[in-house]
C-alpha cells in the first residue's frame, strides 16, 4: 500500500501561506533567496511583499528600495520589464528600519504628542532603540505584524536580520518580553517616587529601597533619572506592547506562517542549522525545512585527459599537457568540493529526519544584484 | 615573517571582525597560532554563545566559563554574558552575596539588558580585566585577540564607551569606562582587524566598518585580511582560468590524441567556465578594496577536505609565509 508522501515543494509553500520567515545566519544569501521566493510567488498571482533588511546596494535599487525604508512600495515596473518578468500577481518590498519601527510604535501608543516627544529625546530611548540586543529581530516581528494586520498581502516573506547564528532571530521575541513584561522591575521605576523626579527612599519598603541605592551607585543617579522618566512615560504603552507581543507570538506560531532555513552546504553552517532546527523545535514553531545555497553543481565523470594527453616529445603537445593538466585539477577540484558537499547534505539529511523538506540550490556563475538573477533563481526554485 | 603581520602582534588587544560568515573565527585562531608560533602567549575570547575555538584546535568544548588550553601557548575563552556581568557587578559591588541577590530578583540582569551601552561595557570589561591581571588577578597573557561580533555590532560595541561616557559621569563606572577608553585608544596596545571576502556586501560593510572607524573612533585599524581568495594556491590557474572556452577549445583541438573525448572536453570546459565566472566576480570586489588604499592581504580558499582545525593550520602557515605579501597602500 502506498503511503502519501508529504508535498514539500517551494512552490506549495509558496501558495499556501500567508508569512514565510527566512532564518539564516549571515553569509548565506538569505536575501537574494528570499527576493527569488517572493518574485516566484508574485508570479504564480499572489499578492505578495518581501521584507528585507540589509539588501546589497544594487538590489535593493532593482527592488525599487534606495529612496523608502520602512514603507513598502512596488517593484518597479521598468526593472521587470528590464527582466522580462510578467506578474500576475503583486510584487512590493520593503526595507526594515529598525529604529523608526520603534518610533512608529511609540507614535502609535504614546498617550499624547508631548509624551512622545519625550521619550524621542530621552537619551535612555535613543541607546535602546538603535541598539538594544534583539531589537532588530523583534522590530522585524513588530512590522511584519503591522504588514499582516493593516493590508491584504496574500504572502509576507521576512528575510531575517544578518547574524552569528540563526538561531538569534528567534530569541528576541523572548528578549523583548522579558524587558517589557517584568513587573517588578517596573514597579520599582514607575512608583510615585521616581515619577516626581525626587529619589524619596523613605517611600518604599526596604528591599527596594536598597536595591535603588544599588543601582543609583552603580550608574551614578543621573542615569537613574533618565531610565525612571522614560519608563514612566512608556507606562502608558507597556499594556499595548504586551499585547502586541502576544498578538505576534501568535501569528508566528500559526499554521499560515512557516519558517524556512537558509543555509551553506558547509560544516559550521550545517551544525548552525541543527542547532536552529532544536530552538524551533522547543518553541513549537512552524518548520518548512531547509535549503542549502550555493551547492556546487555535479558535473558528469570523465577520463582523465592528462593520460591521454601525456606529454611527448613536441613543445607544441607540451604546452597542450599542461594546460591539460590544469584543467583537470580545475574539475577536479570542484568534483571534490561535490563529494564533501555531498556527505554533509547526507549527514543533514539524517538528521532533519523525513517530514522536513531539504533542497538544494546550486552556485550560480553570476552575483544575485539584478532581477535578471533573481527571476534565474526562481527557475531554479520552481522545479524544487 | 612579514612585516605587517609583526606589526599586529606587537599589540596586546587584537579585535577582529568581520561580516557574517567570510572566516573571522578561522582567522581568528590562525591568528593565535602565528602569535604562539612566535613565542607568545595568546588568549582567544569568545563572546556570547558560539563556542568555536574549542573544535578549531580539535578540543572539546570547553564546560561553563574557564580557561582551556587549546594547544602550546594559546589558551581560549569562551564566557557566556552572565558570567561577563557577574564579573563585571561584582567589581563595583564588591560582595558576591549582594549580587546573587540582586540577580536572583533578575532586576540587575534586566537593568544591564535594557541599556545596551552597559551591555558592550560588560564584555569590554571583561577584556580590561583579562588584560590588567595585577588589578583582576586573571592569569596573565601577552596577546588577547577577541573574535568579536560582526561589523555592525562590533562598531556599537566599539562605540558603546564614548557613548556612555556622556551619561555616566561619576562612580565606579565611570572609572571603569575611563580604563577601557584608555585602552581602546592607546594604538600601541589596540589594533582592529576587519576580515572579508572578495563579495559584493563583505567588501561594502569591510570598507564602510573601517571609514566609520576611522572617522568616529581613535582606534589603531590593521591591514584588511580578504578571506577564501580562488586561484592563488596552483600556480599557473588564474592565468588558464582567465582563458575564455573559445580560446581552450582551439589548444586542445591541436592535439589530435584528445579528438575521440570531445565529450569529457566538454565537461571539463564547464567546470573551467564556473571558475572563470567565479574570479571574475572576485577580481571585481579585490579591485574594489585596492582603490580603497587600505593595506590588505589576501588569504587562499582552503582545500574541500580539510577540517575546521587544519584550516587553521594551514591559514597560519599561509600568512607566516615571507613570500606571500601584503599590499600596502
Amino acid at each position: 500500500m502506498a503511503t502519501a508522501t508529504r508535498n514539500n515543494s517551494l512552490i506549495e509553500l509558496l501558495t499556501t501561506k500567508k508569512v514565510i520567515i527566512c532564518c539564516g545566519s549571515g553569509g548565506v544569501g538569505k536575501t537574494s533567496l528570499s527576493a527569488a521566493l517572493a518574485l516566484l510567488a508574485a508570479m504564480h498571482g499572489r499578492q505578495t511583499l518581501i521584507m528585507t533588511i540589509d539588501p546589497a546596494r544594487r538590489l535593493a535599487s532593482a527592488l525599487g528600495l534606495s529612496a523608502l525604508t520602512n514603507r513598502q512600495s512596488p517593484v518597479p515596473e521598468e526593472e521587470l520589464q528590464k527582466a522580462g518578468i510578467a506578474l500576475s500577481g503583486v510584487f512590493h518590498a520593503m526595507m526594515l528600519d529598525a529604529k523608526r519601527t520603534w518610533d512608529e510604535l511609540v507614535a502609535r501608543y504614546a498617550p499624547s504628542d508631548s509624551v512622545r516627544d519625550k521619550i524621542y529625546n530621552n537619551e535612555i530611548y535613543k541607546n535602546i532603540s538603535g541598539a538594544l540586543s534583539g531589537s532588530q529581530e523583534y522590530m522585524a516581528l513588530e512590522k511584519l505584524y503591522e504588514m499582516a494586520t493593516v493590508y491584504t498581502y496574500d504572502l509576507i516573506i521576512v528575510d531575517t536580520p544578518p547574524s552569528q547564528n540563526a538561531i538569534d532571530f528567534l530569541k528576541a521575541p523572548v528578549k523583548m518580553s522579558a524587558f517589557v513584561g517584568n513587573s517588578r522591575f517596573f514597579q520599582i521605576f514607575l512608583s510615585p517616587g521616581m515619577r516626581a523626579g525626587k529619589l524619596s527612599w523613605k517611600m518604599f519598603s526596604s528591599g527596594s529601597a536598597s536595591l535603588l541605592k544599588i543601582l543609583e551607585k552603580i550608574t551614578g543617579a543621573e542615569m537613574i533619572r533618565d531610565i525612571a522618566e522614560f519608563f514612566s512615560n512608556f507606562e502608558d504603552m507597556i499594556a499595548g506592547f504586551g499585547h502586541r507581543a502576544q498578538a505576534i507570538d501568535d501569528l508566528i506560531h500559526s499554521p499560515a506562517c512557516s519558517f524556512v532555513l537558509i543555509a551553506a552546504p558547509e560544516g559550521p553552517s550545517i551544525k548552525d542549522a541543527l542547532v536552529f532546527k532544536q530552538k524551533l523545535d522547543e518553541l513549537g514553531l512552524p518548520f518548512w525545512g531547509v535549503i542549502l545555497n550555493r551547492v556546487m553543481p555535479r558535473l558528469p565523470k570523465t577520463a582523465d585527459l592528462r593520460l591521454i594527453a601525456a606529454p611527448e616529445l613536441s613543445d607544441q603537445s607540451h604546452q597542450a599537457s599542461k594546460l591539460v593538466d590544469l584543467l583537470m585539477k580545475i574539475y577536479e577540484l570542484q568534483q571534490r568540493k561535490v563529494t564533501v558537499e555531498e556527505r554533509q547534505i547526507a549527514e543533514l539529511r539524517n538528521r532533519l529526519g523525513q517530514t522536513l523538506a531539504l533542497k538544494t540550490i546550486p552556485l550560480l556563475p553570476v552575483e544575485v544584484n539584478e532581477l535578471t538573477v533573481v527571476k534565474r533563481l526562481t527557475e531554479l526554485i520552481e522545479q524544487l | 615573517m612579514n612585516e605587517n603581520l609583526k606589526e599586529i602582534l606587537t599589540r596586546k588587544l587584537i579585535i577582529v571582525t568581520g561580516k557574517g560568515g567570510v572566516g573571522k573565527s578561522l582567522l581568528t585562531a590562525s591568528l593565535g597560532r602565528i602569535a604562539a608560533a612566535t613565542g607568545k602567549q595568546a588568549l582567544l575570547l569568545e563572546l556570547g554563545e558560539t563556542r568555536r575555538m574549542a573544535d578549531l584546535f580539535n578540543r572539546p568544548a570547553a564546560a561553563g566559563c574557564e580557561l582551556q588550553t587549546l594547544a602550546p601557548r594559546i589558551t581560549g575563552l569562551a564566557c557566556d554574558y552572565d558570567a561577563a556581568q557577574e564579573a563585571f557587578a561584582i567589581s563595583i559591588l564588591k560582595l558576591k552575596i549582594l549580587y546573587h541577590a540582586l540577580i536572583r530578583s533578575k532586576i540587575l540582569k534586566n537593568f544591564i539588558d535594557a541599556i545596551p551601552g552597559l551591555h558592550d561595557l560588560v564584555v569590554l570589561h571583561q577584556v580590561w580585566r583579562l588584560l590588567n591581571p595585577q588589578e583582576s588577578g586573571e592569569p596573565t597573557t601577552d596577546l588577547l585577540i577577541m573574535d568579536a561580533p560582526a561589523t555592525g555590532h562590533a562598531l556599537n560595541l566599539l562605540r558603546s564607551p564614548d557613548l556612555l561616557r556622556s551619561v555616566i559621569r561619576v562612580g565606579p563606572v565611570r572609572r571603569i569606562l575611563n580604563n577601557i577608553v584608555e585602552l581602546l585608544n592607546d594604538r600601541r596596545q589596540t589594533i582592529v582587524v576587519c576580515i572579508t571576502q572578495a563579495e559584493d556586501l563583505p567588501v561594502t560593510e569591510a570598507l564602510e566598518f573601517i571609514e566609520s572607524v576611522k572617522r568616529r573612533l581613535n582606534l589603531a585599524v590593521g591591514p584588511i585580511i580578504v578571506n577564501n581568495v580562488q586561484g592563488i594556491t596552483t600556480e599557473g590557474l588564474e592565468d588558464v582560468a582567465s582563458r575564455s572556452r573559445a580560446e581552450l577549445e582551439h589548444l586542445l583541438s591541436a592535439d589530435a590524441r584528445l579528438n575521440p573525448y570531445n565529450e569529457d572536453i566538454a565537461t571539463v570546459l564547464a567546470a573551467h567556465e564556473l571558475l572563470r565566472n567565479r574570479l571574475r566576480i572576485q577580481k571585481r570586489h579585490l579591485e574594489r578594496i585596492a582603490r580603497s588604499g587600505h593595506p590588505y592581504l589576501i588569504t587562499p580558499l582552503l582545500e574541500p577536505e580539510q577540517s575546521e582545525a587544519d584550516k587553521v593550520v594551514a591559514l597560519a602557515a599561509w600568512m607566516m609565509n615571507p613570500s606571500h605579501e601584503y599590499v600596502t597602500a
